[in-house]
Formats: C-alpha cells, sequence, structure tokens
C-alpha cells in the first residue's frame, strides 16, 4: 500500500479538513471517525466542537418533528441525521424545540389525568420525565402552549447547550379568564409556584401550539383569532405582557407563524395567495412604540410561483414552521408535500410527505459532531 | 513572471520579490502577490527578502501553482479596491459580483488536479499561511469524502486502520444511525 498524502500525517492539517465537513451531513463525521485513530482522536478531542462552530457559525435544521393524533411524533430528516430508533412507543407528541432539546406531552386519551412534560435529546436519545407541574395544560387550562430552551445566561451562546441546564415555560389561560405561566427550572429541578394576571380588556382566545418565538430575553406565544395578537413572557423579570396588532398593521391575517429577524427583531411569517400569485410574506416589528403595541412593516415577499412545483400551490400552502437559532428556515406545508425554504440562499428543498395532521411542524437544529457523550475513549 | 500589470511601473518593478523553490528555480512576483502569503510578509515586513526568499518546502511545481493562484486572488482584489470609489453602488455590486463569479470560476478549474498535488498544495497553503488557499483546497478534501464508508476513505488516502475491533465496535454502536 501506498503511503498516505504528508498532509494527512499532521494533526493540524488532518483538522483543518475534518472541520470543513458540512454540519448538516454529520454521517460524514461518524464515518471519519472510523477511519482510523488519528481521525478519531481529533474528532472527539478537545476543542473541534468548539472550533466546528466557530467556523459554521449557524447550527444546521437536522430535520423536523410531526404529530399525529394519538401517536408517537415522527421525524423527518433534512440532513444525514437521523435519531436512534427507539423502542418506546408511547404516544408522545412535540411541542416545541429550542437550544438543542425537544419538549414532549402525552396525549390525552379518553381517560384524561394528569401527565408530565418529557424533555427529549435527539442526540443522545434522552428522554427526561419532568415533575409534575402546579398547573396541568390539558385539565386546567382552556389553552396553552409551552416552549424549552436553555436556562438565560448571557455566557451561553446556545450553539451547543443541549447538555446543560433549561428552562420549560408553560404558558395558558385558565377558565377564570386569567393568564397563568409556570416554569421548571432543571437547576432547581422543579417548578415554580404559578403566576397570574388577569387577561385585559377581552376574552383571549385559543393559544397556537407551537407558534412561539425567542427574542432577545422575552417568549412570544402567538394566539390564534384574537385581539390580542400574543403574550409576551419576560424571562428575566417573568412577567407576561399582552401584546395588541395596532390599527395600521392590520394587514396580515391571522395565520401568521412566529419568527425571528436577523436583527433580532419579532417578526412573522404567512402565506398569501395561491397558484401563480402565491407568495411568502415576511414582516417585522417596527421599531418603536410601545411594549404593548405591536406595528408590523413588511420586510420581504418571496414569490413561490417560480420556486415550488406548480401542483404545490394549486391549494393555498401554510408556513407550519420556523428554524430559530439564527438558521433562517421557514417549513411550508403544501397539498403534495413539506417545503424548506433557506431565507438566506434562497434554496427550496422538498423534505416529505405532508404527513401528520397538525399545521404546525417544530423544527430541530442542533449541530451534531460525534464527542465524548457519544464516543467513550 | 509577469507583473500584475496595472499601475506606475517603476513602482511595480520597485515591488518585485524573488521566490526560490526547494529545487532552485526563481520566481519573480509583485509584492501584491506574494503578501497573500502571510509568511513572506512577514519576511517583507522584517527586510529580510534581499537576494530573494528561499522555500526550501515547496517545489517548483506547486509554486507555479501558488503562484497562479496567489496572481489571480491578488488581482481580484486590486480590482475590487479599485472600482469602488468609481462606480454607482449598482455598478459596483454588479462589477462585484461578476468578479466573485470568475474568482469561483477559476478556483474549480484551479482544483482540477491529481490528488497528490492537492495534499501538496495543502501543505504548502500551510507553510505559506495563505488562508483563502487552505481553505480552498481543505474543502475539496471535506467533499471528496461525502457519502464514502470509512473503508472508501481509507482506500481513497492509503491510510491504515489502526483502530482495535473493539473501538471500532464501540464507535459503531455508539453512531449506529450514521451508518443506515
Amino acid at each position: 500500500m501506498a503511503a498516505p498524502p504528508a498532509a494527512l500525517l499532521l494533526d493540524e492539517l488532518v483538522e483543518e479538513i475534518l472541520l470543513r465537513f458540512p454540519p448538516d451531513d454529520p454521517a460524514r463525521l461518524f464515518a471519519a471517525a472510523l477511519v482510523c485513530k488519528r481521525w478519531c482522536r481529533l474528532i472527539t478531542g478537545r476543542g473541534f466542537r468548539r472550533r466546528f462552530r466557530e467556523l459554521h457559525r449557524a447550527p444546521p435544521l437536522l430535520g423536523f418533528l410531526f404529530n399525529s393524533y394519538g401517536s408517537r411524533f415522527g421525524f423527518v430528516p433534512t440532513s444525514s441525521f437521523r435519531p436512534r430508533n427507539n423502542s418506546d412507543h408511547s404516544a408522545l407528541r412535540a411541542i416545541h424545540s429550542g437550544h438543542g432539546r425537544v419538549l414532549l406531552r402525552h396525549w390525552q386519551g379518553e381517560h384524561r389525568r394528569r401527565e408530565p412534560f418529557v424533555v427529549w435529546d435527539p442526540l443522545t436519545d434522552e428522554h427526561q420525565e419532568l415533575p409534575m407541574g402546579p398547573v396541568c395544560p390539558e385539565l386546567d387550562m382552556l389553552s396553552w402552549s409551552a416552549a424549552v430552551l436553555c436556562t438565560v445566561s448571557d455566557r451561553c451562546d446556545h450553539l451547543d447547550c443541549h447538555r446543560g441546564p433549561f428552562l420549560v415555560v408553560s404558558m395558558g389561560q385558565t377558565y377564570k379568564n386569567t393568564l397563568t405561566s409556570c416554569v421548571y427550572s432543571s437547576e432547581a429541578g422543579s417548578w415554580s409556584e404559578p403566576v397570574s394576571v388577569h387577561a385585559q380588556g377581552h376574552r383571549l382566545c385559543r393559544f397556537e401550539l407551537g407558534n412561539v418565538v425567542l427574542v432577545g430575553k422575552a417568549l412570544y406565544f402567538k394566539l390564534f383569532l384574537s385581539a390580542t395578537e400574543m403574550v409576551k413572557y419576560d424571562l428575566v423579570t417573568r412577567k407576561m405582557s399582552q401584546i395588541c396588532i395596532s390599527a395600521v398593521s392590520q394587514q396580515h391575517p391571522a395565520v401568521a407563524k412566529l419568527t425571528a429577524t436577523d436583527d433580532g427583531r419579532l417578526g412573522c411569517a404567512f402565506v398569501r395567495d395561491y397558484r401563480e400569485a402565491a407568495r411568502l410574506d415576511l414582516w417585522s416589528r417596527k421599531h418603536g412604540g410601545p411594549d404593548e403595541e405591536l406595528t408590523w412593516e413588511q420586510s420581504r415577499v418571496i414569490e413561490l410561483g417560480t420556486l415550488l412545483p406548480i401542483d404545490a400551490i394549486s391549494v393555498q400552502p401554510v408556513v407550519a414552521g420556523f428554524a430559530d437559532n439564527g438558521v433562517g428556515v421557514i417549513l411550508i406545508r403544501t397539498c403534495v408535500g413539506d417545503f424548506t425554504i433557506d431565507l438566506r440562499s434562497g434554496t427550496v428543498k422538498k423534505a416529505g410527505e405532508s404527513r401528520g395532521y397538525h399545521d404546525f411542524l417544530v423544527p430541530y437544529v442542533s449541530f451534531c459532531t460525534p464527542g465524548k457523550y457519544l464516543i467513550s475513549f | 513572471m509577469a507583473s500584475a500589470g496595472s499601475g506606475d511601473e517603476k513602482a511595480a518593478a520597485a515591488a518585485m520579490i524573488t521566490l526560490i523553490s526547494s529545487d532552485n528555480e526563481k520566481f519573480e512576483v509583485t509584492e501584491a502577490t506574494a503578501t497573500l502569503s502571510q509568511t513572506i510578509r512577514h519576511m517583507i515586513e522584517d527586510g529580510c527578502t534581499d537576494g530573494g526568499v528561499p522555500l526550501p518546502n515547496v517545489t517548483s511545481k506547486i509554486l507555479a501553482r501558488v503562484i497562479e493562484y496567489c496572481k489571480k486572488h491578488a488581482t481580484a482584489a486590486a480590482g475590487e479596491e479599485g472600482s469602488s470609489s468609481s462606480f454607482s453602488d449598482a455598478a459596483f455590486l454588479e462589477v462585484d459580483r461578476a468578479f466573485l463569479e470568475e474568482l469561483e470560476e477559476f478556483d474549480d478549474a484551479f482544483l482540477e488536479v491529481d490528488r497528490a498535488t492537492l495534499f501538496d498544495l495543502i501543505l504548502a497553503a500551510n507553510y505559506l499561511d495563505i488562508k483563502g488557499l487552505l481553505n480552498l483546497t481543505c474543502q475539496k478534501v471535506a467533499d471528496s469524502v461525502k457519502g464514502k464508508t470509512p473503508e472508501q476513505i481509507r482506500e481513497m488516502y492509503n491510510i491504515v486502520n489502526d483502530l482495535t475491533p473493539e473501538e471500532e465496535a464501540e464507535i459503531r454502536r455508539e453512531t449506529q444511525w450514521a451508518f443506515e
């Protein structure tokens, strides 16, 4: 056998090559880890993950989860990542995903009972059942939503924190017309006492599951068909506030999906019209103005007629998900399947058949490199 | 070697640098071309380029390719700088885009080399500290293993598998999904 190229005998240069493997093809790094001791040592070594993140900056969309009534959620890959084939078939549905974790909940069957939230790490396949909270969303709430995220900290860039401490924020409207929130902290290992405020002005309407976005240090929970557009949850003060849309910007339909813009503003995305006229509208919150009032301004329009196949826009598609964390990918559900639209590059890819019945998909975004937690030597 | 061409001939002539390959071949290049290499830039700054810059780690064959790369990229950089003041924004963007496209085409054609040359270019880019060239060549190797099994990667690059069967089995067990 001929000798390997001299460049492959230098750790420094092998690492330069390995660092340039694309983040959305984690299988390539895993194959490389099996090539020889040097490659394995470099890939799993200290600092590789950090340098890999620093070079690629935005984590990839590894796939997304869909729900079907009464059965376990499914995973549609948009990369070479596959979650492990778990033997657990319990009927869990995906509620939200943030900072490398997925928030799951049991479907309520005929026998309605209190069930805990489950936090799943798709990379390690660890399921963590949280203790029962003081409020059961399905039994104590008219409507509710919830989100999982890394514990708020200025030190974390949220690119590789799926093993660190996390928060679960559960939010809903009670039968007494109050807004009530509870927070689970993995560091404390317990739920906070519920905090309630009277729902102001008008009756709230349905919280939309999965339609929640993190902007700065606040979560925004979208409501459906309501004069109150959304509820802001401030992660630092733990205060809730209702946000209404200002009269001048009430031109967008109620089915918008909340997004975050590159410059750290709240945004929303929705599809207008169908056939040749179909277009993806992207709006962002106008600077200034009072905190409890919202004025949208249109930031971008993407014609879908040229991007999607003609049969996909014969019926108006919906925006089913938004991959956050600097990724900027919109998930669009059409009558012929699900598509991803990368807002940066403008690339459109078909991701699979539209499975599951909900019009919301849960994008899963994370770096995935073999590390000590996956390979133990 | 010809100079990059533009500007005051005297100044260009004054700023020529001689690079000497390991097999003692001499290459005359402009300072703008040479300083794409951080290693050579530092030598120039330290004033130790009189009588030529010996590069004992780079053969004439590889050095000629490296210079070809640096010339192209130095010209592109100079062109961009020159154009920024004399065009409107739209025209500038247009020129910018054309430059980038041309550079991309050049890079693609530049990478059409055999494997041995590619790795020699990586060594040279590393030794001469030319970030763009190192990125380009390493990316080419990273792209070349797309969809390949560990066995195929070893075969491509003559790498001996020194993992014990136990270690291999453990990695496979932990990362089963990647091989489905």
